[in-house]
């Protein structure tokens, strides 16, 4: 009997051994505490944040086509998600509003947990190379930075309404890595998410360098001052962003793309300042701006009203007369608009219903054009119109119109020096306002479906298809989930 | 067994006159039942001995005797065992009654066995016979609604879909709520289905249902207990076939084929119908329309697009199958090809599956087992269920466009309506069908060896080492012009392997002492070791459509791996006792580890009590109709530990590329004091059996509350994860489950009819407080369901509908005071029903009449809903640009006022919203299968026995659900929440003829 027990002994203890349990370990993924260790790897968590940008619920797509679908650029019929944006009846459970807020915020916890981990890391690396460790510093203080000032923007009352201030978006500075720490953060006041992007953007600012090293698609000192002007600009502050606007166009460090189409097709070209890239390996497929744009496959349909107040309201009726006296026969061509058979490629289908400036259905790797010169001619020419020195607002305006307009004649043939007719004089205007509109107008159509136009409409507080620019139903609802979840969350009235 | 006292022999011996003259040598005969049909198989002893035979397929023995032999015993499962006296005849035929009592069977509760009489704990059980009578296709549709308290739904009606199993409701919202499949001795593991594409594929398709001799429910802790953690949910036992000692060999062979079709199409609008609601659509969203939004009404093309890509399915099935046995040696070999192709165009499933299974005796006290089974499945789909399937984009497809270019050839341009509208994806449901090929391919080897010393008369040891290979390959294109597809084909590859083995050691001592006192301990350790590898690639842009291989694509668009494992250990003991066979009494218990919590709370203990009383053998008990009576109960404590492999931990995940630099991004966040979910499971029953047998059944009630529930709940997404794990709440499910059964013999003819149900009821009796302001927080799931102390697992949660404004058309619905509004609010959502059946259970009759059999199965859920998901599509009242159903004509109209549709508005919403305008009650009745069989046994020795059937399935559904199919799913068999559809393929009718032959 004894050895019978001696039998049963053996065969529990060969598994007894709690080590088997202890043991497993993740292979493909990696525990927090192991991920964040050298700089090597938070250079590659930095370069996970620039993917979080470039995925189609932030810089990929919708950062761009949420601010084109409420200000009434483009229609998209096929999904009810965005038609109800478009409608501006949006509904508390709008997925793409959702995944937006989702995805921005999974970005920030990760900048979050990088701005934390460097000077630790770096403290304990001695050797590690400073500049590279301040670059890459800067680049996470401006990507938070970015990424609050695109949530602010479209999930709060427009910057100086006095409707509701106190309901910006939840400031969250501090990683949450474990679920002691996790937080029901309430919102923070307009004014203090505003005051955050800039502090991030200013620390940003002296740390990057004029070339990123880690190639085209990362953000610089440029793209900093870039932003910098876009908030100012936004803000109301036009002294200010004039002062960015000027160091960004100093020296030609930016030199405008012989045709509109260039800056598209030929990506990283003089013009940009900063995209976020796209590559075939990338594949952002249907999901994507390109899916979304493009005739192939496109639902984002141009609407009458950018046609009719945009692209066809470019040259004005004493342009037009001028130039039928001089040139009966003579045609205007808005690159911009279809060039016809001749000017290819241009920036609208030949149906005038889809933009082509997202022209890469082969491999949807169109690039996010983020911030690019002709914006930033254009946002000096409007400070320059406001300051009253029109002769130089209209140069800078005349540089983009001059890029854009042909004239051809009846056989399709170019005219030489066509495009004057439709530049601008001083004594075109008789008033800063009838300058800040044709200026305005230009913004609309050159920077048609990059993202810019509901913003400029805040900005100016101007209405947006028939609602008063702090209407309820131009702020994205807090998506739904949230609110089940957080009760310290408030909704923004209306929904 | 009986000793015959000697004296008693020799005295009958000496009485009988043939006694000089000897005994025969040998005795031959039949075995037949009362209709005098052969009985094969039957073991038939000589008393006292342990010589015996069994009857051949014909019924025929033949048994060599010695002088001393008197009496024969003669014995067959299902029959009551009879003793024949040995007298001077050479031959004699036995003829036993069929046991209508069902006490004796021999159930299997694991890692033992006991005659249902005996048994303390809950199990449910289905024999050989009982699946073989309802020949299906399909695993699950064997035990659907035959077993009592186990609820089957279908994912779909494809022909690989995923079965939805939910034993005694649903009692964890985040750690899985499937029970553990475990087949001889082996769990199943629950990674044999696509993790890739999230095609979800049924991980029973590689079983045969040919090769199984039972199937066994284990529903309460007292059974479960020794399956351990994995058994949190039930446990679904399947026992293969075997062979057994000393029997000679049988062959089985059988062929059946026959065809299948839709069960139930959408009614949609046709080509006139859709362009005159459009029409109205575009009027009414604006009087001021530009005409060249209208269709020209009288010319419209009518393409039936439903047509296209339906055909009349075709299935065929061969099988064979030879066991026996010699004095050491007992073995099976049985292999099945199946080939069946779908009712959608180019669906065609095919598998091939083999199984061994030989047990060696060496000496006396060793015995050797090897199982093995290897099987393969080869399956052509077009995808089972969502939008972009083939059927789902049939039914919404624009009907008033040619499918057909001049040339007869299928249109693969982005097709417009002849005013212009068109989709925003390229493709149409025929070119999908056509150009899209996704090829499911699944190789499974099933392994079991064991080693079993018995040192002892009364001790055996033994070692079981069993095995899962598991490899999936999912290959895929998709055509140029197709939705997935365009613009220039697309291709992905997905590779799969699980590698799982168990090992057991067990002790187990059984001892009796005096008359009345048994005594059975087991003792055993467990180790389950499973690891996950796969890898995923996808490409794009083929230079033409006759390049289909991955490696043909332009660009890698994607690639992705994952490499898991987990372990569970446990250590677990059993003692039951009885005491003079009539009061039952066991206690299990299980120390568990398992590697998925955090690193200070693996462990857990589950103990669990059962105790009978078997009341019809009191002494006292005297009441002559009652046979049987017993009472049982029982209490324990399980643990589910079924949550991701590393969700205690947080982590970040590689491949976040950008611009050609690797990068990782944050996956989850860390929840260090993650540890068990624990189930308390109370069990009352009463079983019996009265009139001889004529009525027997039983009647019990469970109670189930869990605890400590695993609960990935959502947090503010805020943090930057949208869920996490953590271990709050409570759910209690309830219910009471009775099967009865009862057989009318009327001279030649009988009717059997087996009833069984169970009813539920479920209740969230506790959440989580996660931010700490003294208010449980709801949880709402996919902004259909909730989470919610006093209402049930997701119950639905939505705003309710009110119906149409008849003075002008707007939907309407109720706010929470019960008014009706036209304004849409979430914040008027309410509970608004449930998607776990109340009641449901199933009926069977079998009428027998000389060699005719029919048996006729129906099965029935009632008392719960289910939610059209693609309801705000198909009946949107033309707020889209997609068909509608044909009850969208009813929309409202100055001249139709009293309407439930709402005004058609092009590109607005009217009604569209979520909300229980599409949330339907889903009870039905269905006929599930029907079959007829014809048996020639054979009436001489080594003569084949002929079974002839027909057989349908899914004849008939009675139902009010608007859908295609109520018993259809579109979340997958892990999810907690269910209940919703999602044009999910409805189920196949199939028709099938075929014939058994056995020898």
């Amino acid at each position: 009997m004894n050895r019978l027990f001696i039998l049963i002994l053996i065969a529990i203890s060969l598994i007894s051994c709690n080590k088997v349990l202890e043991d497993i370990q993740p292979k493909d993924q990696l525990p927090i505490a192991a991920a964040f260790n050298s700089i090597e790897e938070l250079e590659a968590a930095l370069v996970g944040t620039y993917d979080a940008l470039q995925n189609p619920d932030l810089a990929g797509r919708s950062l761009l086509f949420f601010s084109d679908l409420l200000s009434g650029n483009i229609r998209s019929v096929v999904s009810a998600d965005l038609l109800e944006i478009a409608n501006l009846e949006m509904n508390t459970n709008n997925s793409f509003i959702a995944d937006f807020w989702i995805r921005a915020y999974q970005a920030i916890n990760q900048l979050n947990l990088i701005l934390s981990s460097l000077p630790v890391v770096a403290h304990q690396d001695g050797t590690a190379d400073t500049t590279r460790v301040e670059r890459m510093e800067g680049e996470a203080q401006f990507l938070r930075g970015l990424l609050y000032f695109e949530l602010v923007r479209f999930f709060g009352q427009p910057y100086g309404s006095d409707i509701h201030p106190d309901l910006g978006v939840p400031l969250l500075l501090n990683p949450i890595t474990s679920q002691e720490n996790l937080s029901f953060t309430a919102r923070a006041s307009i004014a203090e998410v505003y005051q955050q992007i800039i502090k991030d953007f200013n620390v940003a600012l002296p740390l990057l360098p004029e070339i990123n090293p880690m190639g085209r698609g990362r953000a610089n000192q440029f793209v900093v001052l870039a932003y910098l002007a876009r908030v100012a600009f936004q803000q109301e502050q036009y002294g200010l962003a004039a002062q960015y606007c000027d160091t960004l166009l100093a020296d030609g460090k930016y030199t405008l793309t012989p045709e509109p189409a260039d800056f598209f097709v030929d990506e990283g070209s003089s013009e940009e300042i900063w995209t976020v890239i796209s590559t075939p390996e990338d594949d952002l497929g249907f999901m994507g701006l390109t899916a979304f744009y493009h005739p192939n496959s496109g639902t984002g349909t141009i609407t009458q009203n950018l046609k009719m107040y945009g692209y066809n309201a470019i040259a004005t009726e004493a342009q037009l007369a001028a130039q039928l006296d001089a040139l009966p026969s003579a045609q205007l061509i808005d690159l911009r608009y279809y060039g016809g058979p001749f000017f290819n490629p241009s920036l609208i289908s030949a149906d005038s219903n889809f933009t082509l400036k997202y022209e890469d259905a082969d491999n949807y790797a169109d690039d996010a054009p983020m911030v690019r010169l002709a914006e930033f001619l254009l946002m000096r020419a409007e400070i320059r119109a406001r300051d009253g020195e029109i002769t130089t607002a209209i140069e800078l305006l005349n540089q983009v119109r001059q890029r854009a307009l042909r004239l051809v004649d009846d056989q399709g043939g170019l005219i030489p020096n066509g495009e004057q007719f439709f530049l601008f004089n001083p004594d075109d205007f008789s008033n800063m306002e009838a300058l800040l509109e044709i200026i305005h107008r230009e913004r609309r159509v050159e920077l048609a479906f990059e993202g810019n136009y509901f913003h400029d409409l805040m900005r100016r507080r101007a209405d947006v298809q028939g609602l008063p620019y702090d209407a309820e139903a131009l702020r994205f609802p807090i998506p739904q989930r949230e609110i089940d979840v957080n009760p310290n969350l408030v909704q923004n009235p209306g929904y | 067994m009986k000793k015959h006292p000697l004296p008693l022999l020799l005295a009958v011996m000496a009485l009988s006159p043939m006694f000089l003259f000897a005994q025969p040598k040998t005795i031959t005969g039949q075995v037949t039942d009362t209709f005098g049909d052969p009985l094969p198989g039957a073991t038939i002893l000589i008393n006292g001995s342990n010589r015996g035979t069994a009857s051949e397929e014909s019924g025929h023995y033949r048994l060599e005797l010695q002088p001393q032999d008197s009496v024969l015993f003669v014995n067959y499962l299902g029959y009551q065992s009879r003793e024949m006296a040995i007298e001077s005849s050479m031959q004699i035929n036995i003829v036993l009654r069929e046991n209508i009592r069902q006490l004796d069977e021999v159930v299997l509760w694991g890692y033992g066995q006991d005659r249902r009489r005996d048994l303390t704990g809950v199990v449910a059980s289905l024999g050989r016979k009982a699946i073989q009578s309802v020949s299906v296709p399909a695993f699950q549709g064997a035990l659907q609604g035959r077993l009592p308290g186990v609820d089957f739904t279908n994912a779909s009606g494809g022909l690989n879909a995923e079965p939805i199993i939910r034993i005694r409701g649903v009692s964890s919202v985040s750690a899985g709520n499937q029970p553990l499949i475990v087949i001889d001795g082996l769990a199943l593991s629950n990674e044999t289905t696509d993790r890739g594409y999230g095609y979800r594929t049924n991980p029973l398709l590689n079983l045969d249902l040919n090769d199984i001799e039972s199937v066994e429910v284990l529903k309460d802790p007292s059974t479960t207990a020794l399956y351990g953690a994995r058994g949190a949910n039930g446990v679904i036992l399947l026992t293969t076939r075997s062979g057994q000692f000393e029997r000679p060999p049988r062959i089985n062979i059988g062929y059946y084929a026959g065809f299948s079709e839709i069960s139930r199409r959408y009614d949609l609008l046709n080509g006139r119908e859709y362009a005159w609601l459009w029409n109205e659509a575009v009027r009414n969203a604006d009087p001021n329309s530009s005409s060249e939004l209208l269709y020209d009404l009288d010319n419209q093309p009518n393409t039936d697009w439903q047509n296209l890509i339906l055909q009349k399915g075709f299935l065929q099935e061969a099988t064979a199958g030879m066991s026996g046995g010699t004095p050491t040696t007992r073995y099976y070999f049985g292999g099945t090809y199946r080939d069946e192709a779908g009712f959608i165009l180019t669906t065609r499933l095919r598998r091939f599956s083999f199984r061994t299974n030989i047990e060696q005796r060496i000496g006396k006290r060793f015995r050797v087992g090897l199982l093995l089974s290897p099987s393969r499945t080869v399956d052509r789909r077009v995808g089972n269920q969502f939008i972009g399937s083939a059927y789902g984009i049939t039914s919404l497809f624009f009907p008033n466009v040619e499918a057909f270019d001049g040339n007869g050839n299928v249109r693969r341009d982005h097709i417009e309506t002849d005013i212009g509208i068109r989709f925003g994806f390229l493709g149409n449901p025929r070119v999908i069908v056509e150009d899209q090929e996704v090829w499911t391919i699944a190789n499974q080897v099933l392994f079991r060896g064991h080693l079993v010393y018995d040192p002892l008369p009364n001790l055996e040891l033994k070692t079981e080492f069993s095995a899962q290979l598991h490899q999936l390959e999912n290959e895929s294109y998709f055509g140029a012009t197709t939705f997935f597809g365009e613009p220039n084909g697309r291709a992905a590859s997905l590779n799969q392997q699980v590698t799982a083995y168990t090992w057991n050691n067990l002790a187990t001592y059984q001892t009796r002492w005096g008359e009345s006192h048994l005594l059975d301990v087991i003792l055993g350790t467990q180790l389950t070791h499973e690891a996950f590898n796969a890898t995923t690639f996808s490409v794009k842009d083929f230079p033409s459509s006759d390049f289909t291989t991955p490696v043909a694509g332009g660009h890698n668009t994607g690639w992705f791996s994952w490499d898991e494992e987990y372990v569970f250990l446990g250590y677990l003991g059993r003692l039951a006792y009885q005491y003079q066979d009539r009061y039952l009494f066991a206690l299990n218990a299980r120390y568990d580890g398992s590697s998925r919590f955090g690193a200070d709370n693996r462990y857990g203990f589950f103990p669990a009590v059962a105790a009978g009383w078997i009341v019809s053998d009191e002494p006292f008990f005297r009441v002559g109709w009652v046979d049987f009576l017993k009472l049982r109960g029982s209490v324990g404590l399980t643990g589910n530990a079924e949550i991701g492999n590393y969700a205690a931990r947080g982590l970040v995940g590689s491949g976040n590329n950008y611009n050609g630099q690797p990068g990782f991004h944050l996956q989850s966040i860390e929840s260090p004091d993650l540890s068990w979910e624990k189930n308390l499971q109370w069990d009352g029953a009463l079983e019996f059996s009265l009139w001889n047998g004529r009525l027997q059944g039983s009647l019990g009630y469970y109670l189930r509350d869990t605890k400590d529930l695993l609960l990935a709940a959502p947090v503010p997404a805020t943090n930057g994860i949208t869920v996490l794990n953590n271990n709050v709440g409570e759910i209690r499910n309830q219910g009471l489950e009775f099967d009865l059964s009862t057989t009318l013999l009327l001279g030649p003819f009988k009717w059997k009819v087996m009833i069984n149900g169970a009813t539920l009821r479920n209740e969230v009796r506790q959440l989580a407080d996660r931010d700490g302001d003294g208010v449980e927080e709801d949880i709402i799931a996919e902004g259909l369901f909730l989470f919610r102390p006093g209402e049930s697992v997701s119950s639905f949660f939505l705003v309710k509908y009110a119906g149409v404004d008849p003075d002008n058309g707007n939907a309407l619905f109720f706010d929470l005071e019960g008014n009706k509004t036209p304004n849409y609010s979430p914040s008027n959502r309410q509970v608004m029903g449930s998607a776990l059946p109340r009641f449901h259970g199933g009926m069977l009759h079998t009428f027998s009449y000389r060699r005719f059999e029919l048996s006729v199965f129906f099965q029935f859920k009632t008392g719960f809903q289910r939610y059209l998901l693609h309801g705000n599509i198909l009946e949107s009242n033309m707020s889209g640009i997609g068909n509608q159903l044909s009850t969208q004509l009813n929309a409202w109209r100055p001249d139709n006022r009293d309407t439930e549709v709402p005004q058609a508005r092009l590109y607005q919403s009217n009604g569209d919203q979520v909300s229980t305008r599409y949330l339907h009650n889903a009870d039905y009745l269905r006929l599930k299968t029907l079959t007829l069989a014809y048996t020639i046994p054979a009436r001489k020795a080594r003569l084949i026995q002929w079974r002839f059937f027909a057989s349908v399935q899914n004849l008939l559904t009675i139902t009010n659900f608007p859908g295609l199919d109520p018993d259809s799913e579109f979340y997958t068999a892990a999810s907690a929440t269910q209940g919703a559809v999602l044009a999910n393929l409805p189920a196949a009718r199939t028709f099938t003829c075929g014939v058994n032959l056995g020898f």
